[in-house]
């Protein structure tokens, strides 16, 4: 006896149809499953039996082979327990429905029956749309998830006894209805604010620089000056997600398993700290069964490498492709797909291996050598995509014990976003959609310089040993700064201000 | 005698381990010609030698174990480092040489070969070192690069340990005047140590001269920068300390300066400062305390030849209008080229400029002192610095400038 029902399954940040078949012929007793299972998927023969047994049904005794096709594809995870549980009591007669072809079926079996929560249930949601379904069966607690896509009826379901009784219309399950609106609704995030770090007036207006042209930074300077505490705070004065950009970074994180039971919305701009001794394949994705790394879990939001010098070389190297297309391509052997991965670049470190250097208080203890092998360990390649460079000095007195009136995140937050819609205007035309992403063309375009300027610019590049590139960095930032100070043309101010910001050599980085 | 066959002897012979130059000189009082010492040497071992007229000084030589055990590979090496001189140009003075420098011949035991580059060394008249730490301030830099200038527009040579910090200093403000430079390595003519140097090596060859003790390829070894040292302070008049901490090695320089006789200066420092320990307790010891030329040249009045502008101003004025002057030109206060930049800065500019002094201070202190916003604090402070009037030190600190250019 043969039964069939659609399912889905996970392929990079994408879902794609599985139909699972379930063929029972009257031979020894035996259960195999077929089509490129992964440990998991095997495991299901376990959980479909106890579950099917612990719901009162029938566990046949014959010889049972499932089929998830398409077969060349490797199958992972428990989404398909549901559909073969079903299949087994169609095939089995336990279960007389016909005209299942609108329906699509994932959940995890648990040994008592009930059905537990997926990864990847938008994903899953977007692929039951674009397939054609109309009605998706998938776990309770993912089902507000999944139901962000409305043109599909997402019935949640909490046990196999539940599911067999709604096909077979003994009971009905209303489909999930959202409302978009009070879903997508930020909560301000009272708990991490720009106005909590004292003093450092010269970090935080180059952070609003950073963040208003999209530039990556590096902020260097003795530990415990807080370089950390700042870098947290960033996504606070980020501008607030698109429904696009939220739909993505949700798929990333159904996908990823990180999505909270409580949230399933992924609302507030991601913000990613790894650890130092981060593999390459933990940083930008890939592994065995693909998975996405610490660059796309901060697409759209924030990467932030505290003690850069501390990452491994190979790590560091691997971003490199990764920044410059805002997206990394994973090649297995019949296939490649891709995960989105733009992100802002924070990196921190100290000045040399004591820290201490630039210390006002404290006297640096380390050799010429130990400071020029030290700034090596950080490529030229990757300090070529960061723009701007700030040193956070250690507190003085004053700044730790006095009163302070520093703005707030949303002070800081309405200037930045003034300024990206001066970009976004600008770069209607262009594929881009700040100024950091600007080529020689577009800089050659939208930065000319007046006179005064320009011999400013000239007279640095003599005295300070500006390379090429450093120029053009200098030109994306004081085009940025000319945008929030709301001018139209770049003056001589905003080019000697960008100046402060820029990486050299002699500057310690 | 063949042609360099005389150098060949001696650097064979200082090429054995253990060799010095005393010992050379003992050698040379025993044995007398240059061939006997090279058969001697080369053939004993774990010698003591007992000299007649001397008090129990033993020589004790190593027939090393490497490439000079036998008599063939030594002569290889000799014959390599005569083609790899000639190809860089590099010249050899023996101690013997009518143009050894004299003051370098009334040591001990001068250094029996020199091995240089440049002309400064067959031409030297009279020289001043000038040394101090690796580690130095702007201060210090400053103070050396003035001196070193001064006096070798003066027509002083001015000698140094071509050492990251004052020694560069020192050269860099000597080697475009009258006097020139003289570097002293501790190292091999072909090595350039430390490397960031590379290009002020290449113009010490046109400008001035390297000077070492050491044959070609010698890497700088802690062990020879002591020698190199006693060579600094033995070819001049005197040496100037200018920074050194607590431990530095300029002091050993100034050590062996008092050991030859020679006068021992020292430029003071800020107490607060690290880098002032070993330079103020010179002073204290009784090194004379420099602040200006005037106070270098004052000691050597008489026996400096040559200084034409010196001699005149002094014939023709007191001492002490010529202090006043010198002191001026010296710049020990601001150089007149930085007041007049001043005058011409607007009155923003001014209002930053003027919130500066010595110690750096950081820029989030600079914007609030001058009520300004941090912006504006960073496109003027880029202002001054292009102007080239105030110093950024690491940590976005600021602080005035000593003299315009340093």
């Amino acid at each position: 006896m043969l039964a069939r029902l659609d399912s889905s399954g996970i392929f990079g940040l994408d879902a794609f149809k599985v139909e699972v078949e379930v063929f029972l012929t009257k031979s020894l007793p035996s259960f195999h499953i077929v089509g490129l299972p992964d440990k998991a998927v095997n495991e299901s023969k376990e959980r479909v039996r106890a579950g099917i047994s612990s719901s009162e049904f029938h566990f046949p005794l014959e010889r049972i082979t499932v089929n998830l096709a398409p077969a060349d594809l490797k199958k992972e995870g428990p989404a398909y327990d549901l559909p073969i549980a079903l299949c087994i009591l169609l095939a089995t007669k336990q279960l007389n429905v016909e005209n299942l072809e609108k329906y699509m079926f994932v959940g995890e079996l648990s040994l008592n029956g009930d059905i537990k929560r997926l990864k990847g249930a938008l994903s899953m949601a977007i692929n039951c749309k674009n397939e054609g379904k109309e009605y998706l069966i998938i776990p309770k607690e993912n089902a507000i998830e999944a139901a962000m896509i409305s043109e599909i009826k997402v019935i949640p379901v909490e046990n196999l006894n539940q599911v067999v009784d709604f096909l077979s219309n003994k009971i009905d399950i209303k489909s999930v209805n959202i409302d978009r609106k009070s879903l997508l609704k930020r909560i301000p995030n009272d708990d991490i604010d720009f106005r909590d770090v004292r003093g450092q007036f010269q970090v935080k207006r180059a952070l609003e620089i950073a963040v208003a042209g999209g530039h990556n930074v590096i902020l260097t300077g003795p530990p415990g000056a807080g370089k950390s505490m700042l870098a947290r705070r960033i996504p606070t004065i980020i501008s607030e997600m698109t429904f696009d950009e939220i739909m993505e970074v949700t798929k990333i994180y159904s996908i990823s398993g990180l999505l909270s039971s409580n949230s399933h919305l992924m609302k507030n701009r991601p913000f990613r700290s790894p650890h130092h001794t981060i593999t390459d394949i933990g940083l930008i994705g890939g592994g065995n069964y693909p998975k996405p790394g610490e660059i796309s879990l901060a697409h759209n939001g924030v990467l932030f490498l505290d003690e850069i010098p501390q990452f491994g070389r190979s790590a560091l190297e691997s971003l490199r492709q990764p920044m410059e297309d805002g997206k990394v391509i994973i090649s297995r052997n019949k296939a490649s797909f891709t995960y989105p991965s733009k992100f802002m670049l924070i990196a921190s470190a100290n000045p040399c291996p004591c820290g201490f250097l630039g210390d006002s208080f404290n006297k640096c203890r380390c050799s010429h050598y130990q400071i020029s092998n030290y700034k090596k360990r950080l490529s030229g390649p990757l300090l070529d995509r960061i723009d701007i460079h700030v040193f956070v000095p250690r507190l003085s007195k004053e700044d730790l014990t006095g009163d302070s009136d520093n703005e707030s995140s949303a002070d800081i937050r309405k200037r930045v976003q003034k300024a990206r819609a001066v970009q976004r205007k600008r770069f209607l035309k262009d594929a881009i959609s700040c100024n950091a992403h600007m080529n020689t063309k577009h800089i050659s375009k939208y930065c000319k310089l007046n006179e005064d300027a320009k011999r400013l610019l000239e007279m640095a590049i003599e005295k300070m040993g500006i390379s090429g590139r450093g120029y053009y960095r200098i030109l994306k930032v004081s085009r940025t700064i000319a945008d929030l100070d709301k001018s139209e043309d770049i003056k001589i101010n905003h080019i000697s201000e960008a100046i402060q910001y820029r990486i050299s050599d002699k500057k310690y980085f | 005698m063949k042609k360099y066959e005389k150098e060949i002897l001696v650097m064979k012979i200082m090429a054995v381990r253990g060799m010095t130059p005393r010992k050379f000189y003992l050698l040379y009082k025993e044995f007398n010609e240059l061939n006997k010492i090279w058969n001697f040497v080369r053939k004993n071992n774990q010698l003591e030698f007992k000299f007649k007229n001397d008090q129990n000084n033993e020589l004790n030589i190593h027939n090393t174990k490497n490439s000079f055990s036998d008599k063939h590979n030594i002569d290889i090496w000799v014959k390599s480092q005569i083609i790899r001189l000639k190809k860089m140009s590099a010249k050899i003075m023996l101690f013997d040489d009518l143009n050894y420098p004299p003051l370098l011949k009334e040591l001990y035991s001068p250094p029996p070969i020199l091995y240089y580059m440049g002309d400064k060394l067959t031409n030297l008249s009279q020289a001043i070192s000038i040394v101090g730490s690796r580690r130095a301030t702007k201060y210090g830099k400053s103070a050396a690069y003035q001196l070193a200038n001064k006096l070798s527009s003066l027509g002083i040579t001015i000698v140094s340990g071509f050492a990251r910090g004052i020694d560069t200093a020192a050269h860099i403000g000597a080697k475009d005047e009258i006097g020139g430079t003289i570097a002293i390595f501790g190292n091999g003519l072909d090595i350039c140590y430390p490397k960031e140097n590379k290009d002020l090596y290449k113009e010490l060859i046109g400008k001035g001269s390297i000077v070492s003790e050491f044959p070609l390829g010698t890497p700088p070894e802690r062990l020879n920068f002591p020698r190199r040292n006693r060579l600094i302070s033995g070819i001049s008049y005197g040496v100037v300390i200018v920074e050194a901490g607590e431990r530095s090695g300029a002091l050993i320089t100034a050590n062996f300066a008092l050991d030859q006789g020679r006068e021992v200066f020292a430029v003071p420092g800020a107490i607060f400062n690290e880098n002032s320990i070993g330079v103020n307790r010179l002073i204290q010891d009784g090194a004379k305390l420099v602040t200006s030329v005037d106070d270098i040249l004052e000691e050597f009045g008489l026996e400096i030849k040559n200084i034409k502008d010196y001699k005149e101003r002094k014939r023709r004025k007191s001492k002490e209008e010529i202090r006043k002057e010198t002191k001026k030109e010296t710049g020990y206060k601001k150089s007149l080229n930085i007041d007049s930049l001043i005058k011409n800065l607007k009155n923003e500019e001014k209002k930053v400029y003027f919130i500066l002094d010595d110690f750096p201070q950081h820029i989030d202190e600079i914007a609030k002192k001058c009520d300004f916003n941090i912006a504006k604090a960073g496109d003027i402070l880029t202002l001054l610095e292009l102007k080239d009037i105030i110093n950024c030190h690491p940590g976005n600190r600021y602080s005035t400038k000593f003299i315009k250019g340093i």
